[in-house]
Formats: C-alpha cells, structure tokens, sequence
C-alpha cells in the first residue's frame, strides 16, 4: 500500500481528469 | 517510489488534490496500457508524463524521485497547465515553489526559469519583470543549463 489512490486504466484517469478538470499523472513502473 | 516517496503526506496529499493518477506496469499485456506505452515510448521505469486535457504531454522525467523533488517537478507542470488555461498568476506561484524549495531540488532553477515567464505574461507587465527573475537565476544557479537560456539581459 503506498497511500496513492492510483487509477488502473487510463480511462478512469481521463474520466476523473475531465470532470475535476485536472492533468493526468501516469506513472509507468517496472514489471514485478 | 512505493517506499519512500508515495508514502509520504505531503505527496499524497498533492497528488489527491491536484492530479487524475494512473499507474501503469511495462509488462501490462493489456490492449489500452500496450497502447499508452506505445504511444509515450517509455523507455526505463519509473517514467512519469504529465498531460493536459488527457492530450497535451506537459512534462515527463524519469527515475526515482525523493519527495522533495516530486513535489517540485510536479509543480512545474502545474504552473505550465495553469499559463496554458490562460492564469499566469496561479502558474507564478506554482513555479515559485518549485524555485524556493530548500535545498534547491535538480528542477529549481527550471522553476525559477518560468516563473519569470509567467511574471511577465501578466498583464500589462514590463520586460522587467521577466529580467528581474532571470538575474537571480544567474545569482542563484549560474551552473544551471536554464541560466544560459536566461542570459539574454547581460549586453542590454
């Protein structure tokens, strides 16, 4: 648990994005 | 990032009032997330991009960050959303920070750089404004690459 309310599909980002009118943040990590 | 970084409050507390996250792994098989990866060609993790409008590719950096130095870089795509939503005052303040933060964080004289930008797209603002900040970027990061973009004023 790191505390951070990720999204785990760009969609719900974009959709969250939208309405709050915010930038998205993607973070791409390492496998595993 | 998981240990150090995310766990922080002040972190977290930013990212949940200021950004729509997502996370993405590089294995992710998924249609949508080969897509992403595809489209913003990461090349080592972690890799961050910041977008506006779910479109425009504000900012992007790489690799661990220490939450001091998240914080700053995050700021700076802020006050370039915030100059692109026409609020060069808001941007300002938010390249500010990113400009002040002690100990300077590798991005403050970036910070310091736009903020002087943004100080001088305010309305009716004379170049001085601009030249102002630009000559304590010189004072304060004169090692900085973004002091020689800065350098303008030294012959006027």
């Amino acid at each position: 648990m790191t505390g951070v309310a990720f999204h785990g599909s760009y969609d719900e980002a974009l959709a969250e994005a939208s309405r709050r009118e915010r930038p998205i943040l993607i973070m791409f990590e390492a496998p595993g | 990032m998981d240990t150090v970084t995310y766990p922080d409050a002040e972190v977290q507390q930013f990212l949940a009032e200021r950004f729509a996250l997502v996370r993405l792994s590089l294995a992710d098989r998924g249609e949508s997330s080969r897509a992403l990866i595809r489209r913003y060609r990461v090349l080592w993790s972690p890799g961050f991009v910041v977008l506006h409008r779910g479109e425009t590719e504000l900012r992007r950096f790489i690799g661990f960050q220490r939450p001091r130095d998240f914080l700053a870089e995050l700021r700076i795509a802020l006050g370039k959303v915030l100059l692109l939503e026409r609020d060069p005052v808001g941007a300002e303040a938010e390249f500010r920070e990113a400009a002040d933060v002690e100990p300077p964080a590798p991005v403050s004289a970036e910070g310091l750089y736009w903020a002087g930008v943004a100080a001088y797209l305010q309305e009716k603002r004379p170049l001085e404004f601009l030249r102002d900040y630009w000559v304590e970027l010189g004072r304060r990061f004169p090692e900085s690459r973004w002091w020689t973009h800065a350098d303008v004023f030294r012959d006027m």
